[in-house]
């Protein structure tokens, strides 16, 4: 029941906080200097057809009055119409976030493989070689622009070594799986198609990776501080006293209570990789959000930059939600306070 | 202890021993390859395929109505979808007959009538008739579109007669001397009339943002946004059948990576305005890489705000332009492939005037001038630019070099394409950097937008210019077929703009593009510069 109580005011919290959110980015999209009719129109268009287009798209009103039309749109299901695609926003982010989602959860996927377990040992190995080695590698990761680390795995992976795909989310020529989820490797599970989803997969190591380097890096690092805390612990030492073995003490009773701040710290981090896929997208050319998000800016079309940034929001405050909601099935404690 | 120690010193060993065993064997690798003439086997691609050709640019594609868009990437694929009256083809800007065999002007210079080939048909079998291409003009007026702003002034729905089903009459408002030039632009795509069926309350626009209503020598087979657009072609083309039977168009945004899949072969053809020169002679002699230049008529002109301050001044503006140091521009920004020009209208284009005034770069000169006009002591002036552009801020940053020579302070700005157009079609700027390219090759398109008073600002007269004897110049020859009279008329006003010198034209680029070796008959059309022949090129290794 109390799970449920908090549920339920976390999400009427959200109420507010996403009214902030689109008064910010309305605020903020529509003081940038520029003409979204001039843009769509370009330099040989009629000094009568902008301002046509101006009155159509109403530009021409005041700016709380566009804000309070777009806030009964949006209570209605109405985003608006994107004016680069000259369709409905709702349709355009349908189209654009399963792949962002899919790119997003397989780098959490990798994160969580590869961060935790690489925290773990680094943390009951302090100061030998794995720990080095995977502060070394957490450390890179976290310093490491994806930009940059992107081109890096396309030249080795794809260029040097010929055994990655580049660009694009199927091999040139492949038709997607039938449309369920739309993300790929899922829909190609789903019907059985195996050839997409091998190829399907295989475009997803590189920018998955390049997106995952960062968090795996947050991750690890976080795992290991806190391990490294309940290492020390009175209990953990009497577990030892009693002479329970290495991996009994590790898994079976520092893991539990190490791995709570990593928890906290995955709901940001999945914040971060969204947020990242804005660069990664552009690096391997992935059709997602983030390209949509960065076109949408470049044409200042305003409808597609609020449909994005509050999708992003809602996002992330739901996956931060679920993460707070973790809490009440592995710490105990917080049920009975 | 000791007995860790062993191991860390053994497992340490072990990786340097593994870093000089790979560095050997790339070693061994390229000394063998020395020993292997490269000639006695020829390389193949495992990515080669002779039927599809893959094309990449980084702007995505906003709508496929080509009465609705004014985006290059759109344009691409429209001329490819629908025919026109006539056509530009190859590396030519002469119109030649499309749709039109074959056509008569009147002496008046106001009626046009086109005979249309028989046998056209539109994608879904309807003949293309007369009445399409009514419907087609009358609709892109209405859209009020980057396409009106072209035919708005001269033709409304009154002005076509059809005579029979191939047979058209337009009679213009007033005599435009390009009209039929106009007619080989992406704006004057005929559309299946058709798509009244589907028009909505936006004339179609969103419906034909994202299908194909055309004539033309390819099909659109599919389009997935944002990633890729494939073009089939066309099997019933009344005309000459496309050589590529597939052409894919895929979206690469960052022009790092298109590069890296153009050497491996994954790509043939990149967006010729995808890579900066300084990158493009990076990639000038990597294996398979082919760099095709030819001229262009985009020109790279730097505006100056004639209502603002100093520069409202005809003697400071002559100073700017004898402080420049062109040769060195042309070399180190352009590397050598670009040419100076004196005036709006780019050379190789009838009406350019070769003998319009140069300024020579002369800083003596340029600090005499800058004292008649009263600031011996110096000013300092802002150069506004948009971002992204290495040309661009190459450019400005040489400007500010050379000016500071002469006692002038340039301040440079950056600022994002939507910002900087903002300011300066609303005259907020002192200098700007600028590149156009035609859309049709008469001089009265570049002419008209730079020089005529009723173009300033919005109508990309970015310098503000008002002359009335280049207005009166420019109306003359606009409504004059009398091809004498009106080169004179351009050439005269070339002559004036260069004296009273409100722009200053840096350089006329030649147009290149990178692609592989085994792309054959790829033409850059000096206008066109989108405008990628995918129906007669073919690929061959």
């Amino acid at each position: 029941m109390d799970v449920l109580k908090f549920v339920a005011k976390r999400l009427l919290l959200m109420i507010p906080i996403l009214i902030g959110i689109s008064m910010l980015t309305f605020a903020i999209s529509n003081t940038i200097p520029g003409d979204p009719a001039r843009l769509i129109l370009g330099p040989k268009a009629t000094p009568e057809g902008l301002e046509s287009l101006r009155e159509k798209m109403g530009l021409n009103d005041p700016l709380y009055i566009q804000y309070g039309r777009y806030m009964v749109g949006i209570t209605h299901g109405d985003l608006g119409e994107s004016t680069y695609s000259q369709g409905p926003v709702s349709s355009d982010l349908i189209r654009y976030s399963p792949a962002t989602f899919e790119l997003t959860l397989f780098a959490m996927m990798i994160t969580l493989l590869i961060g935790i377990p690489f925290g773990i040992i680094s943390a009951s190995k302090k100061d030998r070689m794995a720990d080095h080695f995977t502060r070394l590698f957490s450390l890179l990761g976290v310093a490491m622009p994806a930009f940059w680390l992107g081109l890096l795995f396309l030249l080795l992976f794809y260029l040097k070594l010929g055994i990655l795909p580049g660009s694009g989310r199927l091999d040139s020529g492949m038709s997607p799986p039938h449309h369920i989820t739309g993300m790929y490797t899922i829909d190609a599970l789903l019907t059985g198609n195996w050839t997409v989803l091998l190829s399907a997969s295989m475009h997803l190591i590189l920018p998955g990776i390049t997106l995952a380097a960062v968090t795996i890096g947050m991750i690890t690092r976080m795992t290991r501080s806190s391990m490294l805390e309940v290492l020390q612990s009175d209990y953990v030492r009497t577990a030892h006293a009693k002479g329970a073995s290495e991996n009994r003490v590790l898994y079976g009773h520092a893991l539990r209570n190490g791995v709570m701040p990593v928890i906290t710290l995955l709901g940001m981090a999945f914040g971060h990789a969204l947020g990242g896929s804005v660069l990664v997208e552009s690096v391997f050319s992935w059709p997602g959000l983030g390209k949509y998000a960065v076109n949408a800016i470049t044409y200042l079309d305003f409808p597609a930059v609020m449909g994005v940034t509050l999708l992003i929001a809602v996002m992330f405050i739901l996956v931060n939600l679920i993460v707070d909601t973790l809490y009440f099935f592995i710490d105990p404690r917080l049920k009975h306070n | 202890m000791r007995l860790k120690e062993q191991w860390q010193k053994k497992i340490s060993l072990l990786v340097v021993a593994a870093f000089l065993m790979v560095g050997c064997q790339n070693y061994n690798e390229e000394s063998e390859s020395v020993d292997v003439p490269a000639s006695t086997e020829p390389k193949s691609n495992e990515n080669y395929n002779a039927d599809v050709f893959n094309f990449a640019t980084n702007q995505d594609i906003p709508t496929l109505d080509p009465h609705g868009s004014a985006a290059n990437t759109s344009f691409r694929v429209t001329y490819m979808l629908y025919d026109r009256l006539v056509t530009y083809e190859g590396s030519s800007t002469e119109p030649k007959p499309m749709l039109a065999k074959d056509w008569d002007i009147s002496d008046d210079g106001l009626e046009y009538t086109f005979h249309l080939v028989e046998d056209a048909k539109f994608h879904d079998g309807t003949p293309v008739t007369a009445e399409a291409v009514k419907y087609s003009f009358t609709r892109a007026i209405k859209v009020e579109k980057s396409a009106a702003g072209i035919f708005q002034k001269i033709i409304d729905e009154n002005s076509f007669d059809v005579i029979d089903d191939h047979t058209i009459k337009i009679t213009l408002k007033k005599p435009f001397a390009p009209f039929v030039s106009t007619l080989g632009t992406v704006f004057a795509n005929i559309i299946n009339p058709k798509l009244e069926e589907n028009h909505g309350d936006d004339l179609g626009q969103s419906y034909l943002a994202e299908t194909d209503m055309g004539s033309g020598v390819y099909v659109l087979d599919s389009w997935d946004r944002g990633e890729s657009l494939v073009m089939k072609a066309n099997p019933d083309y009344w005309g000459e059948e496309a050589t590529m039977k597939t052409v894919n168009i895929q979206f690469v945004n960052e022009p790092s990576t298109a590069r890296l899949m153009l050497e491996k072969g994954e790509l043939d053809l990149l967006d010729n305005t995808m890579i900066s020169p300084e990158v493009l002679g990076n990639m000038e002699g990597t294996d398979g890489i082919t760099i095709t230049e030819s001229t262009g008529y985009q020109i790279d002109y730097m505006p100056m705000n004639i209502e603002s301050g100093a520069l409202s001044d005809v003697k400071v503006r002559q100073a700017i332009a004898h402080s420049i140091n062109y040769d060195a521009l042309l070399e180190s920004v352009y590397l050598g492939s670009a040419e100076r020009i004196g005036g709006a209208v780019p050379a190789g284009m009838i009406g350019y005037n070769p003998d319009a005034k140069l300024y020579d770069y002369n800083l003596e000169k340029a600090k005499s001038l800058l004292a008649e006009a009263g600031h011996a002591e110096g000013l300092t002036l802002e150069i506004a630019i948009s971002e992204n552009n290495e040309v661009r801020s190459n450019t400005a940053l040489l400007l500010q070099s050379d000016l500071e020579k002469v006692g002038v302070k340039l301040d440079i700005k950056t600022y994002a394409w939507p910002t900087f157009l903002d300011l300066v079609t609303s005259g907020k700027h002192n200098f700007a950097l600028v590149s156009w390219t035609p859309d049709y090759p008469d001089p009265d398109y570049n002419l008209w937008y730079f020089g005529h008073s009723s173009s300033k600002g919005p109508g990309f007269n970015l310098a503000f210019y008002e002359n009335s004897k280049v207005d009166t110049l420019l109306e003359e020859a606009r409504s004059n077929t009398d091809e004498e009279l009106r080169i004179s008329n351009y050439e005269e006003i070339q002559d004036i703009m260069a004296e009273e010198v409100p722009y200053i034209f840096v350089a006329q680029p030649n147009l290149q593009a990178a692609g592989r070796e085994w792309v054959k008959g790829y033409e850059l059309n000096p206008m066109n510069t989108w405008y990628v022949p995918f129906n007669k090129i073919t690929k061959e290794e």
